[in-house]
């Protein structure tokens, strides 16, 4: 393998954390940030110093403005999801400049101590794929000069799905279930093998859980017995039918349970491997980019889960003298990075013609994007430009503008762009 | 039934077609002027500049080589254009055939129709400085005896009319009474009359003396008439249009037709 860095990268609301590998490493490390309680973890924070273009993440911001050293932004990924400012000494910042900032210095972390700056590839773990923090993301880190071939991002789901799948086989054979308890609340994960269909589907869910609590009600022994009780009522409730192979804990909440959670850990180890992972998204993030390396997979499954969609989408097309289908989204396919462009040239055509068929579903449903708004021409005369990209796994866009026919019918650029939603029968 | 014809690359850097003043950026801009200017493709159309741009431009390699090879050994260009346009899929098979059609058609006729028929394209496209070279090089070659002294009339009557869209009336009149030295016709002669009323020019005594009054009274009423329908046409002349849009359509149309206008002026400075 190619020298450098495959970074996973979990980025969380209020904190983030980093697993890296290296050749030569059979595991993913985690980049230790401090030597202070919990030295895995960085505070989604940054401060400007004050009079100085230094800036200052995690625990190092909050000293510094407490000691009034400069101003101090945190909880920074809700602030780029509204698209917000924040003022230092007079100046402006939108809130992607800040996410600039604070990306660089964290990973300066991991570049000092590992004595390179070359990424092989970097990938993002994400609670919310909303598209503005994801587009924010994925800008700020070309910024600083990593190429957008090597910029991922999945889902938190789909990070456990890839740590769970790189464990031995004997933890995932039947069901595997993860309880990630933080400061945004309580999440519980499950992930299954589909066997029988071809290639075999690893489905992976996440499920948010009222009964979560605040971590806060832990520093008093009461809230520990009350957490011990919710926990354990939670395992009786969800695992009591199910085949679980293995059972993985992670967050903040979950760091200190063998603490508070007597009975809840007793009942889950019941005939089940239980494992504390300490930043298991982001390790679950290296092993998913690890994927982007290697020329074939070595998960031979359909993936389905957050940020996966569940259909085909394609259309028949004319290439040269024979006809072939341009697959355009396949089942499994992550919808942030399923974006397709071509040109076509309808011929005899008012309307272009997608097929789409969702998994498991026998017949495929036709879907059009009329014509009808571009301008009248001869047959064959009109090249259309043609865009396909996701919303979400659920809904997809169709753009098609008009390009015209070189000088011999100039384009108009006019547009039509529809949106569908997946399983609403259109 | 319909199909969609999967697009390849978009080129950078174009290929120029002089005759029509246009750049083609894809292989089926390439295919479509192939076949529906088929008149304007000339015999030394395949050569190094087409192959780099397929190759180069359109990362068109295989086509390209295979151009390449198919011509250099047969040095039949119709039949590889055909090779062409067949392998790309643009065209339909109905297409295809009545293309093979115009070839068979083509191929008929001798080089100096072939010429004149680009000629007679070009003039039909409005690009009247391109048709006069074309006439030209006719006329001047008119030594040659395998083609009928008609042939030679037809062109120099198709120079005159080129020669008049451009306002050229001196030489226009010249065309038309050089070949009414030869030919004598009537028709010719009343002609050389139109073009010297429409540009003021006196008639020249050595050919209009000897023609009755009646009939030169004949064709200026004639002259009249066609002039008062050309009129009653320019209603939906397009210059005449432009001037009817409202204030900001007519700037842009205005504009273009300048555009347009200086471009032809362009041309006839090469």
């Amino acid at each position: 393998m190619e020298e450098g860095l495959i970074i996973g990268f979990d980025l969380c609301k209020d904190f983030c954390r980093i697993s890296y590998f290296v050749s030569g490493q059979e595991e993913p490390a985690d980049l230790v940030f401090s030597e202070e309680e919990n030295p895995y973890v960085i505070q989604n924070s940054i401060c400007r110093k004050k009079g100085e273009d230094v800036w200052l993440i995690g625990q190092e911001a909050y000293e510094t403005a407490l000691l009034g050293g400069g101003s101090i932004v945190d909880k920074l990924l809700r602030l780029v999801s509204r698209r917000g400012f924040a003022t230092f000494e007079g100046v402006q910042y939108s809130a992607e400049e800040l996410l600039f900032h604070f990306l660089q210095e964290t990973l300066e972390f991991l570049f000092k101590e590992k004595k390179t700056r070359k990424v092989l590839e970097i990938m993002y773990s994400v609670q919310e794929l909303d598209t503005t923090v994801l587009d924010a993301v994925i800008r700020s880190t070309r910024r600083l000069g990593i190429e957008r071939s090597r910029i991922h991002i999945i889902s938190h789901t789909e990070s456990y799905l890839y740590y769970v799948l790189s464990q031995k086989r004997e933890l995932w054979s039947n069901i595997s279930v993860l309880y990630d308890l933080s400061g945004d609340g309580l999440n519980y994960y499950e992930l299954e093998v589909l066997r029988g269909m071809q290639p075999n589907v690893a489905r992976a869910s996440r499920t948010f859980l009222e009964e979560g609590f605040s971590l806060e009600i832990l520093d008093s022994a009461a809230g520990r017995k009350m957490a011990d009780n919710i926990m354990t009522g939670c395992v009786d409730r969800m695992l009591k039918k199910k085949l679980v192979s293995s059972a993985y804990l992670s967050g903040r909440g979950m760091d200190s349970c063998q603490k508070w959670g007597e009975n809840f850990l007793r009942v889950l180890c019941q005939r089940r491997k239980v494992f504390f992972i300490e930043n298991l998204f982001a390790k679950g993030a290296v092993y998913a980019a690890c994927e982007y390396l290697r020329e074939t997979s070595v998960y031979p499954f359909s993936i389905m889960c957050e940020g996966r969609i569940d259909v085909d989408i394609s259309m028949e097309v004319t290439q040269g003298n024979n006809q072939r289908v341009l697959n355009l989204a396949s089942v499994g396919n992550n919808w942030y990075e399923t974006k397709e462009d071509f040109d076509l040239i309808p011929d005899q055509e008012t309307s272009i013609r997608m097929k789409v068929k969702r998994l498991g579903e026998r017949t495929p449903i036709m879907i059009d994007v009329p014509l009808k708004e571009l301008p009248a021409r001869p047959q064959k005369v009109t090249r259309v430009n043609v865009a396909l990209s996701f919303l979400s796994e659920k809904m997809f866009t169709v753009t098609v503008t008009d390009k015209g026919f070189g000088e011999f019918f100039p384009g108009s650029d006019v547009q039509v762009r529809k949106t569908f939603t997946i399983g609403n029968g259109n | 039934m319909g199909r969609y014809i999967l697009c390849g690359k978009e080129a950078e850097l174009p290929y120029e077609v002089d005759e029509l003043d246009i750049r083609i950026y894809t292989i089926e801009e390439l295919c479509y002027y192939i076949y529906n200017y088929l008149p304007l493709v000339g015999d030394d159309f395949i050569d190094e500049r087409l192959l780099y741009f397929i190759r180069n431009e359109l990362d068109m390699g295989e086509i390209a080589d295979k151009i390449e090879r198919f011509y250099s050994s047969r040095s039949e260009q119709d039949a590889t254009l055909q090779m062409l346009l067949s392998d790309v899929g643009y065209f339909s098979d109905a297409e295809l055939q009545e293309f093979q059609n115009r070839l068979v058609y083509r191929r008929r006729k001798s080089s100096q129709e072939r010429i004149k028929a680009k000629a007679d394209s070009l003039m039909k496209l409005k690009r009247y400085q391109s048709a006069v070279r074309c006439y030209k090089s006719l006329a001047n070659s008119n030594a040659d005896t395998r083609v009928s002294r008609e042939f030679y009339y037809e062109v120099l009557e198709s120079l005159s009319g080129a020669y008049g869209h451009l306002c050229e009336f001196d030489y226009a009149l010249d065309c038309l009474l050089g070949i009414y030295d030869m030919n004598h016709s009537e028709r010719i002669l009343k002609k050389a009359y139109d073009v010297c009323i429409l540009s003021g020019t006196e008639l020249p005594d050595a050919y209009f003396s000897k023609v009755p009054d009646t009939v030169l009274q004949k064709w200026q009423q004639d002259y009249w008439n066609r002039e008062t329908v050309a009129r009653q046409n320019l209603d939906g002349d397009e210059t005449l249009q432009i001037f009817l849009k409202d204030p900001d359509t007519q700037k842009k149309a205005l504009a273009e037709y300048l555009d347009g206008r200086k471009e032809a002026c362009r041309g006839m400075l090469e």
